[in-house]
Protein backbone atom coordinates (compact mmCIF):
# COMPACT_ATOMS: atom_id res chain seq x y z
CA UNK A 1 0.00 0.00 0.00
CA UNK A 2 2.75 2.48 0.39
CA UNK A 3 2.18 3.92 -3.23
CA UNK A 4 -1.60 4.32 -2.61
CA UNK A 5 -0.82 6.00 1.22
CA UNK A 6 2.21 7.96 -1.02
CA UNK A 7 -0.16 9.24 -3.85
CA UNK A 8 -3.20 9.78 -1.62
CA UNK A 9 -0.75 12.36 0.86
CA UNK A 10 0.81 13.97 -2.19
CA UNK A 11 -3.09 14.29 -3.18
CA UNK A 12 -4.36 15.87 -0.22
CA UNK A 13 -0.95 18.14 -0.25
CA UNK A 14 -2.17 19.17 -3.16
CA UNK A 15 -5.64 19.56 -2.62
CA UNK A 16 -4.76 21.75 0.64
CA UNK A 17 -2.56 24.02 -1.89
CA UNK A 18 -5.26 24.34 -4.62
CA UNK A 19 -7.73 25.36 -2.22
CA UNK A 20 -5.65 28.23 -1.80
CA UNK A 21 -6.33 28.85 -5.64
CA UNK A 22 -9.01 30.47 -6.77
CA UNK A 23 -8.97 27.92 -10.07
CA UNK A 24 -12.07 26.63 -9.82
CA UNK A 25 -14.13 30.21 -8.87
CA UNK A 26 -12.04 31.44 -12.27
CA UNK A 27 -13.82 29.01 -14.15
CA UNK A 28 -17.66 29.90 -13.20
CA UNK A 29 -16.37 33.39 -13.46
CA UNK A 30 -15.47 32.95 -16.85
CA UNK A 31 -19.18 31.07 -17.35
CA UNK A 32 -20.25 34.63 -15.53
CA UNK A 33 -18.50 36.21 -18.54
CA UNK A 34 -20.19 34.13 -21.42
CA UNK A 35 -23.45 35.09 -19.46
CA UNK A 36 -22.50 38.38 -19.63
CA UNK A 37 -21.90 38.90 -23.03
CA UNK A 38 -25.32 37.77 -23.71
CA UNK A 39 -27.12 40.27 -21.43
CA UNK A 40 -26.65 42.81 -24.00
CA UNK A 41 -27.64 41.16 -28.26
CA UNK A 42 -24.92 42.71 -29.89
CA UNK A 43 -22.26 41.35 -27.67
CA UNK A 44 -23.90 37.66 -27.16
CA UNK A 45 -24.21 38.02 -31.65
CA UNK A 46 -20.60 38.48 -31.94
CA UNK A 47 -19.48 36.18 -29.22
CA UNK A 48 -21.62 33.49 -31.12
CA UNK A 49 -19.74 34.59 -34.33
CA UNK A 50 -16.65 33.96 -32.75
CA UNK A 51 -18.02 30.43 -31.71
CA UNK A 52 -19.10 29.73 -35.04
CA UNK A 53 -15.05 30.97 -36.61
CA UNK A 54 -14.28 28.35 -34.05
CA UNK A 55 -16.06 25.79 -35.19
CA UNK A 56 -17.68 25.82 -31.80
CA UNK A 57 -21.74 25.36 -33.54
CA UNK A 58 -23.76 23.83 -30.50
CA UNK A 59 -21.99 26.62 -28.31
CA UNK A 60 -22.76 29.06 -30.96
CA UNK A 61 -26.32 27.80 -30.75
CA UNK A 62 -26.51 27.97 -27.40
CA UNK A 63 -25.07 31.78 -27.19
CA UNK A 64 -27.79 33.19 -29.20
CA UNK A 65 -30.46 31.04 -27.37
CA UNK A 66 -29.50 33.20 -24.07
CA UNK A 67 -29.96 36.47 -26.66
CA UNK A 68 -33.25 35.30 -27.72
CA UNK A 69 -34.16 34.90 -23.73
CA UNK A 70 -33.33 38.27 -23.38
CA UNK A 71 -34.40 39.73 -26.47
CA UNK A 72 -37.00 37.77 -28.26
CA UNK A 73 -37.86 40.23 -31.18
CA UNK A 74 -34.03 40.52 -32.34
CA UNK A 75 -34.50 40.15 -36.01
CA UNK A 76 -30.59 39.42 -36.30
CA UNK A 77 -30.68 36.59 -33.38
CA UNK A 78 -33.39 34.83 -35.33
CA UNK A 79 -31.62 34.82 -38.07
CA UNK A 80 -28.89 33.51 -37.23
CA UNK A 81 -30.24 31.18 -34.55
CA UNK A 82 -32.26 29.51 -38.11
CA UNK A 83 -28.69 29.35 -39.79
CA UNK A 84 -26.69 27.69 -37.01
CA UNK A 85 -29.59 24.88 -36.85
CA UNK A 86 -29.37 24.40 -40.92
CA UNK A 87 -25.46 24.24 -40.35
CA UNK A 88 -25.51 21.61 -37.37
CA UNK A 89 -27.94 19.67 -39.89
CA UNK A 90 -31.38 20.30 -38.68
CA UNK A 91 -33.00 21.55 -41.95
CA UNK A 92 -36.06 20.78 -40.68
CA UNK A 93 -35.74 22.71 -37.41
CA UNK A 94 -33.73 25.85 -39.56
CA UNK A 95 -36.64 25.57 -42.43
CA UNK A 96 -39.32 26.27 -39.67
CA UNK A 97 -37.58 29.36 -38.24
CA UNK A 98 -36.83 31.10 -41.12
CA UNK A 99 -41.32 30.51 -42.29
CA UNK A 100 -41.90 32.54 -38.92
CA UNK A 101 -39.28 35.76 -40.40
CA UNK A 102 -40.43 38.61 -41.78
CA UNK A 103 -38.77 39.87 -45.25
CA UNK A 104 -38.78 43.51 -44.80
CA UNK A 105 -36.63 42.94 -40.99
CA UNK A 106 -33.45 41.53 -43.78
CA UNK A 107 -31.52 42.96 -46.94
CA UNK A 108 -33.39 42.27 -49.87
CA UNK A 109 -33.05 38.32 -50.65
CA UNK A 110 -31.02 37.87 -47.39
CA UNK A 111 -33.80 35.48 -46.02
CA UNK A 112 -34.51 33.86 -49.51
CA UNK A 113 -31.36 32.73 -50.16
CA UNK A 114 -30.81 31.80 -47.16
CA UNK A 115 -33.62 29.59 -46.96
CA UNK A 116 -32.46 28.14 -50.47
CA UNK A 117 -29.18 27.25 -49.33
CA UNK A 118 -30.53 25.34 -46.43
CA UNK A 119 -32.77 23.58 -48.79
CA UNK A 120 -29.78 23.18 -50.99
CA UNK A 121 -27.87 21.49 -47.80
CA UNK A 122 -30.63 19.34 -47.05
CA UNK A 123 -31.18 17.56 -50.28
CA UNK A 124 -27.79 17.05 -51.34
CA UNK A 125 -27.54 13.69 -49.59
CA UNK A 126 -31.29 12.29 -50.19
CA UNK A 127 -30.60 9.61 -52.38
CA UNK B 1 1.10 29.30 -16.04
CA UNK B 2 2.41 26.89 -18.72
CA UNK B 3 -0.16 24.31 -19.76
CA UNK B 4 1.36 21.34 -18.27
CA UNK B 5 0.74 23.23 -14.67
CA UNK B 6 -2.83 24.69 -15.72
CA UNK B 7 -3.48 20.79 -16.42
CA UNK B 8 -2.28 20.10 -13.17
CA UNK B 9 -3.86 22.01 -11.35
CA UNK B 10 -6.96 21.47 -13.35
CA UNK B 11 -6.67 17.89 -12.36
CA UNK B 12 -5.86 18.02 -8.63
CA UNK B 13 -8.87 20.47 -8.87
CA UNK B 14 -11.53 17.94 -9.63
CA UNK B 15 -9.92 14.97 -7.87
CA UNK B 16 -10.01 17.41 -4.88
CA UNK B 17 -14.15 17.75 -5.59
CA UNK B 18 -13.82 13.82 -6.11
CA UNK B 19 -11.75 13.06 -3.11
CA UNK B 20 -14.00 15.38 -0.87
CA UNK B 21 -17.27 14.31 -1.70
CA UNK B 22 -15.85 10.57 -1.06
CA UNK B 23 -14.04 11.07 2.06
CA UNK B 24 -16.39 13.26 3.79
CA UNK B 25 -19.01 11.83 5.95
CA UNK B 26 -20.69 16.05 5.47
CA UNK B 27 -19.76 15.98 2.10
CA UNK B 28 -23.16 14.93 0.52
CA UNK B 29 -24.19 17.87 2.44
CA UNK B 30 -21.90 20.64 0.80
CA UNK B 31 -23.16 22.39 -2.61
CA UNK B 32 -20.38 21.30 -5.77
CA UNK B 33 -20.97 24.20 -7.94
CA UNK B 34 -20.78 22.88 -11.34
CA UNK B 35 -22.52 25.92 -13.53
CA UNK B 36 -24.66 28.97 -13.39
CA UNK B 37 -27.60 30.60 -14.57
CA UNK B 38 -26.41 32.33 -17.55
CA UNK B 39 -29.80 33.90 -18.89
CA UNK B 40 -32.96 33.62 -16.94
CA UNK B 41 -36.35 34.89 -18.07
CA UNK B 42 -39.37 35.15 -15.57
CA UNK B 43 -40.32 32.84 -12.78
CA UNK B 44 -37.56 30.33 -11.95
CA UNK B 45 -36.62 29.16 -8.37
CA UNK B 46 -34.19 26.51 -6.91
CA UNK B 47 -33.99 24.21 -4.00
CA UNK B 48 -31.61 22.48 -2.84
CA UNK B 49 -30.50 20.74 0.45
CA UNK B 50 -29.00 24.00 1.98
CA UNK B 51 -31.70 25.87 0.85
CA UNK B 52 -35.21 23.67 1.32
CA UNK B 53 -37.52 26.79 0.65
CA UNK B 54 -37.02 27.54 -3.16
CA UNK B 55 -35.01 30.84 -3.95
CA UNK B 56 -35.77 33.07 -7.04
CA UNK B 57 -32.94 32.70 -8.94
CA UNK B 58 -30.81 35.28 -10.72
CA UNK B 59 -28.68 35.47 -13.70
CA UNK B 60 -25.23 34.16 -12.41
CA UNK B 61 -26.73 32.15 -9.63
CA UNK B 62 -24.45 29.19 -9.10
CA UNK B 63 -25.99 26.05 -9.65
CA UNK B 64 -24.97 22.70 -7.74
CA UNK B 65 -25.47 19.04 -7.85
CA UNK B 66 -28.85 18.19 -6.43
CA UNK B 67 -30.38 21.89 -7.26
CA UNK B 68 -33.67 21.52 -7.95
CA UNK B 69 -34.69 23.91 -10.98
CA UNK B 70 -38.05 24.94 -11.49
CA UNK B 71 -39.55 27.74 -14.12
CA UNK B 72 -43.16 29.48 -14.15
CA UNK B 73 -45.40 29.92 -16.85
CA UNK B 74 -43.55 31.49 -20.03
CA UNK B 75 -40.41 31.41 -17.71
CA UNK B 76 -37.30 30.18 -19.32
CA UNK B 77 -33.71 29.81 -18.43
CA UNK B 78 -30.46 28.36 -19.51
CA UNK B 79 -27.62 26.79 -17.21
CA UNK B 80 -24.40 26.57 -18.50
CA UNK B 81 -21.78 23.59 -16.76
CA UNK B 82 -17.72 23.92 -16.59
CA UNK B 83 -17.23 22.07 -19.90
CA UNK B 84 -19.82 24.08 -21.95
CA UNK B 85 -22.56 22.03 -21.71
CA UNK B 86 -25.93 23.93 -21.35
CA UNK B 87 -29.64 22.89 -20.50
CA UNK B 88 -32.10 25.13 -22.16
CA UNK B 89 -35.06 25.20 -19.58
CA UNK B 90 -38.69 25.96 -20.91
CA UNK B 91 -42.09 26.53 -18.70
CA UNK B 92 -43.22 25.18 -16.41
CA UNK B 93 -40.12 22.65 -15.88
CA UNK B 94 -38.62 20.98 -12.71
CA UNK B 95 -34.93 18.99 -13.42
CA UNK B 96 -32.67 18.62 -11.21
CA UNK B 97 -28.73 17.96 -12.01
CA UNK B 98 -28.45 15.02 -9.85
CA UNK B 99 -24.38 14.46 -10.92
CA UNK B 100 -21.73 16.32 -13.10
CA UNK B 101 -17.96 14.66 -13.42
CA UNK B 102 -15.45 17.02 -15.32
CA UNK B 103 -12.16 16.08 -16.02
CA UNK B 104 -11.11 18.66 -18.47
CA UNK B 105 -8.65 16.49 -19.98
CA UNK B 106 -10.10 12.87 -19.62
CA UNK B 107 -14.13 13.24 -19.84
CA UNK B 108 -17.59 14.75 -18.73
CA UNK B 109 -20.25 13.52 -17.72
CA UNK B 110 -23.49 14.43 -16.59
CA UNK B 111 -26.42 12.91 -15.05
CA UNK B 112 -29.81 15.20 -14.42
CA UNK B 113 -33.65 14.15 -14.36
CA UNK B 114 -36.38 15.60 -16.06
CA UNK B 115 -39.66 15.49 -13.34
CA UNK B 116 -42.08 17.79 -15.82
CA UNK B 117 -41.39 19.96 -18.32
CA UNK B 118 -39.40 20.95 -21.39
CA UNK B 119 -35.61 20.72 -21.45
CA UNK B 120 -32.76 21.17 -24.63
CA UNK B 121 -29.54 20.43 -24.24
CA UNK B 122 -26.64 21.30 -26.15
CA UNK B 123 -23.12 19.42 -25.72
CA UNK B 124 -20.07 21.30 -24.75
CA UNK B 125 -16.12 20.67 -25.44
CA UNK B 126 -15.72 18.27 -27.99
CA UNK B 127 -13.02 16.98 -26.18
CA UNK B 128 -12.51 13.41 -24.35
CA UNK B 129 -14.82 11.26 -23.74
CA UNK B 130 -18.33 12.53 -23.01
CA UNK B 131 -21.61 11.12 -22.15
CA UNK B 132 -24.56 12.01 -20.52
CA UNK B 133 -28.36 10.70 -19.20
CA UNK B 134 -31.55 12.28 -18.49
CA UNK B 135 -33.91 10.62 -16.66
CA UNK B 136 -37.53 11.31 -16.94
CA UNK B 137 -40.76 9.86 -14.82
CA UNK B 138 -40.71 6.46 -17.57
CA UNK B 139 -37.39 6.20 -18.87
CA UNK B 140 -33.98 7.35 -19.96
CA UNK B 141 -32.38 9.16 -22.49
CA UNK B 142 -28.83 8.71 -23.19
CA UNK B 143 -26.97 11.45 -24.79
CA UNK B 144 -23.65 11.63 -27.73
CA UNK B 145 -22.42 14.23 -28.40
CA UNK B 146 -25.59 16.15 -29.39
CA UNK B 147 -28.32 19.07 -29.63
CA UNK B 148 -31.84 17.15 -28.15
CA UNK B 149 -35.00 18.57 -27.04
CA UNK B 150 -36.75 16.14 -24.36
CA UNK B 151 -40.68 17.32 -23.24
CA UNK B 152 -42.15 15.27 -19.99
CA UNK B 153 -45.85 15.87 -19.04
CA UNK B 154 -49.37 16.81 -20.13
CA UNK B 155 -47.36 18.56 -23.29
CA UNK B 156 -45.30 15.40 -24.35
CA UNK B 157 -48.63 13.72 -24.24
CA UNK B 158 -50.28 16.47 -26.10
CA UNK B 159 -48.19 17.11 -28.84
CA UNK B 160 -47.67 13.06 -29.54
CA UNK B 161 -51.25 12.63 -29.47
CA UNK B 162 -50.95 15.24 -32.59
CA UNK B 163 -48.57 13.41 -34.28
CA UNK B 164 -49.29 9.85 -36.90
CA UNK B 165 -48.23 7.36 -33.89
CA UNK B 166 -49.42 8.81 -31.28
CA UNK B 167 -53.53 8.52 -31.15
CA UNK B 168 -53.94 4.78 -30.08
CA UNK B 169 -51.57 4.51 -27.10
CA UNK B 170 -52.37 5.31 -23.42
CA UNK B 171 -50.81 7.76 -22.03
CA UNK B 172 -49.79 9.71 -18.89
CA UNK B 173 -50.06 13.20 -18.65
CA UNK B 174 -47.30 12.66 -15.61
CA UNK B 175 -45.06 10.17 -17.20
CA UNK B 176 -45.18 10.69 -21.13
CA UNK B 177 -41.90 11.46 -22.75
CA UNK B 178 -40.58 12.92 -25.89
CA UNK B 179 -37.45 13.20 -27.55
CA UNK B 180 -35.89 14.98 -30.57
CA UNK B 181 -32.62 14.43 -31.67
CA UNK B 182 -31.81 18.39 -32.85
CA UNK B 183 -28.58 17.64 -34.51
CA UNK B 184 -25.88 17.42 -35.10
CA UNK B 185 -26.70 15.67 -38.66
CA UNK B 186 -25.21 14.30 -41.32
CA UNK B 187 -25.61 17.86 -43.14
CA UNK B 188 -23.64 19.42 -40.65
CA UNK B 189 -20.39 21.40 -41.28
CA UNK B 190 -17.48 19.56 -41.77
CA UNK B 191 -15.64 18.79 -38.24
CA UNK B 192 -18.56 18.16 -36.09
CA UNK B 193 -19.52 14.63 -35.04
CA UNK B 194 -22.91 13.72 -35.94
CA UNK B 195 -25.35 13.12 -32.80
CA UNK B 196 -27.15 10.42 -30.92
CA UNK B 197 -29.31 9.90 -28.83
CA UNK B 198 -30.96 6.81 -26.89
CA UNK B 199 -34.26 6.56 -25.76
CA UNK B 200 -35.09 3.76 -22.88
CA UNK B 201 -38.28 2.77 -21.40
CA UNK B 202 -38.90 -1.21 -20.19
CA UNK B 203 -35.53 -2.02 -21.34
CA UNK B 204 -36.15 -1.38 -25.01
CA UNK B 205 -34.03 1.49 -26.62
CA UNK B 206 -34.77 3.37 -30.08
CA UNK B 207 -31.60 5.04 -31.21
CA UNK B 208 -32.32 8.62 -33.00
CA UNK B 209 -29.19 9.38 -34.86
CA UNK B 210 -30.40 12.10 -37.22
CA UNK B 211 -31.93 15.50 -36.53
CA UNK B 212 -35.96 15.66 -36.45
CA UNK B 213 -36.33 11.97 -35.50
CA UNK B 214 -38.10 11.67 -32.63
CA UNK B 215 -39.15 8.79 -30.16
CA UNK B 216 -42.01 8.97 -27.57
CA UNK B 217 -42.45 6.78 -24.28
CA UNK B 218 -46.10 7.31 -23.41
CA UNK B 219 -46.02 6.42 -19.69
CA UNK B 220 -43.57 4.15 -17.17
CA UNK B 221 -43.45 0.77 -18.26
CA UNK B 222 -43.92 1.09 -21.58
CA UNK B 223 -41.65 0.98 -24.20
CA UNK B 224 -40.67 3.70 -26.55
CA UNK B 225 -42.35 4.17 -30.14
CA UNK B 226 -39.89 5.48 -32.75
CA UNK B 227 -37.89 6.28 -34.40
CA UNK B 228 -40.39 8.82 -36.03
CA UNK B 229 -40.49 11.61 -38.03
CA UNK B 230 -41.69 14.71 -36.07
CA UNK B 231 -44.01 16.22 -38.66
CA UNK B 232 -43.38 20.13 -38.73
CA UNK B 233 -46.22 21.56 -36.42
CA UNK B 234 -45.09 19.08 -33.96
CA UNK B 235 -41.84 20.69 -34.03
CA UNK B 236 -43.04 24.22 -33.87
CA UNK B 237 -44.69 22.88 -30.61
CA UNK B 238 -41.77 21.68 -29.00
CA UNK B 239 -39.89 24.73 -29.89
CA UNK B 240 -42.27 26.51 -27.90
CA UNK B 241 -42.80 25.01 -25.24
CA UNK B 242 -38.45 25.00 -24.74
CA UNK B 243 -38.24 29.32 -25.60
CA UNK B 244 -41.96 30.25 -24.88
CA UNK B 245 -40.63 34.23 -25.18
CA UNK B 246 -38.98 33.72 -28.30
CA UNK B 247 -42.50 31.90 -29.38
CA UNK B 248 -44.43 34.23 -27.99
CA UNK B 249 -42.83 37.35 -29.82
CA UNK B 250 -44.19 35.63 -33.05
CA UNK B 251 -47.26 37.41 -33.98
CA UNK B 252 -49.76 34.67 -34.71
CA UNK B 253 -48.24 31.53 -33.22
CA UNK B 254 -47.56 28.66 -35.41
CA UNK B 255 -47.51 29.68 -39.24
CA UNK B 256 -50.53 27.14 -40.94
CA UNK B 257 -48.39 26.29 -43.49
CA UNK B 258 -44.55 25.43 -43.15
CA UNK B 259 -41.88 26.19 -46.37
CA UNK B 260 -42.49 23.58 -48.84
CA UNK B 261 -40.01 20.65 -47.75
CA UNK B 262 -39.39 21.93 -44.63
CA UNK B 263 -39.59 18.05 -43.13
CA UNK B 264 -39.37 16.33 -46.44
CA UNK B 265 -36.00 18.03 -47.33
CA UNK B 266 -34.68 16.81 -43.93
CA UNK B 267 -35.98 13.36 -44.87
CA UNK B 268 -33.45 11.39 -46.12
CA UNK B 269 -34.73 8.00 -48.22
CA UNK B 270 -38.35 8.91 -47.11
CA UNK B 271 -40.93 8.30 -43.83
CA UNK B 272 -39.42 6.59 -41.11
CA UNK B 273 -40.83 4.24 -38.69
CA UNK B 274 -38.89 1.84 -36.56
CA UNK B 275 -40.76 0.26 -33.63
CA UNK B 276 -44.59 0.70 -35.14
CA UNK B 277 -46.27 -2.01 -37.14
CA UNK B 278 -43.11 -4.51 -37.16
CA UNK B 279 -43.43 -8.22 -36.34
CA UNK B 280 -41.53 -9.63 -34.17
CA UNK B 281 -41.21 -10.62 -30.24
CA UNK B 282 -39.81 -7.07 -29.38
CA UNK B 283 -43.25 -5.50 -30.94
CA UNK B 284 -44.20 -3.77 -27.96
CA UNK B 285 -44.23 -0.34 -28.38
CA UNK B 286 -46.22 1.58 -25.99
CA UNK B 287 -47.32 -1.47 -24.38
CA UNK B 288 -46.63 -2.48 -21.18
CA UNK B 289 -43.59 -4.34 -21.25
CA UNK B 290 -43.43 -7.54 -19.86
CA UNK B 291 -42.77 -7.93 -16.18
CA UNK B 292 -39.20 -8.86 -16.32
CA UNK B 293 -38.55 -5.97 -18.70
CA UNK B 294 -39.75 -3.03 -15.89
CA UNK B 295 -37.88 0.51 -16.56
CA UNK B 296 -35.99 1.59 -14.18
CA UNK B 297 -35.25 5.19 -15.26
CA UNK B 298 -32.91 6.68 -12.34
CA UNK B 299 -30.75 3.89 -11.82
CA UNK B 300 -29.03 3.94 -15.73
CA UNK B 301 -28.32 0.84 -15.49
CA UNK B 302 -28.08 -1.87 -18.18
CA UNK B 303 -30.65 -4.62 -18.21
CA UNK B 304 -29.61 -7.92 -19.73
CA UNK B 305 -29.78 -8.24 -23.21
CA UNK B 306 -32.00 -4.95 -23.81
CA UNK B 307 -33.39 -4.19 -27.37
CA UNK B 308 -31.51 -1.82 -29.75
CA UNK B 309 -32.99 -0.41 -32.69
CA UNK B 310 -31.67 2.31 -35.18
CA UNK B 311 -33.34 4.75 -37.72
CA UNK B 312 -35.24 2.70 -39.78
CA UNK B 313 -36.28 -0.18 -36.95
CA UNK B 314 -33.85 -2.55 -37.58
CA UNK B 315 -32.70 -4.09 -34.33
CA UNK B 316 -28.97 -3.76 -34.09
CA UNK B 317 -26.23 -4.66 -30.95
CA UNK B 318 -26.83 -2.08 -28.24
CA UNK B 319 -23.95 -0.02 -27.49
CA UNK B 320 -21.97 -0.31 -24.58
CA UNK B 321 -22.37 2.41 -22.05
Amino acid sequence: MPMIVSSFRAMAAACLIAASMPASSQTLERLDVLSDQTAEAQTGIELARTQTERGELLEALATIERVLTGFPDSAEARFNHAKLLCWIGDPQGALLEFKRLKDKDYPSHALNQAIANCQSAATALQP
Amino acid sequence: MTGARLRFWSSVGVSCVALSVLVSPVAAQQRVEIGNAASVAGDVTLASNQTPRPIKVERRQRIAWGDLIETGRHAQMQILLLDRSNFGIGQKSRIRIDRFVYDPNKERSVFATLIKGALRFFSGEETGKRSGEIATPSGRIGIRGTAVDVIVGERARDIAEKEPIGGRVRSSKDEATLAVLRGPGSTARAGIAPGRVEVTGADVTVVLDQPGLAAYIPRKGAAPIGPFRISDKGLYRVQDEIAPRWARSFKGGIPGKAIAGAAAAAVIGGILLGNRGRDGPDQNNGQTAATNQTANPNQGTDKANPLCRDARGGQIPCPQR
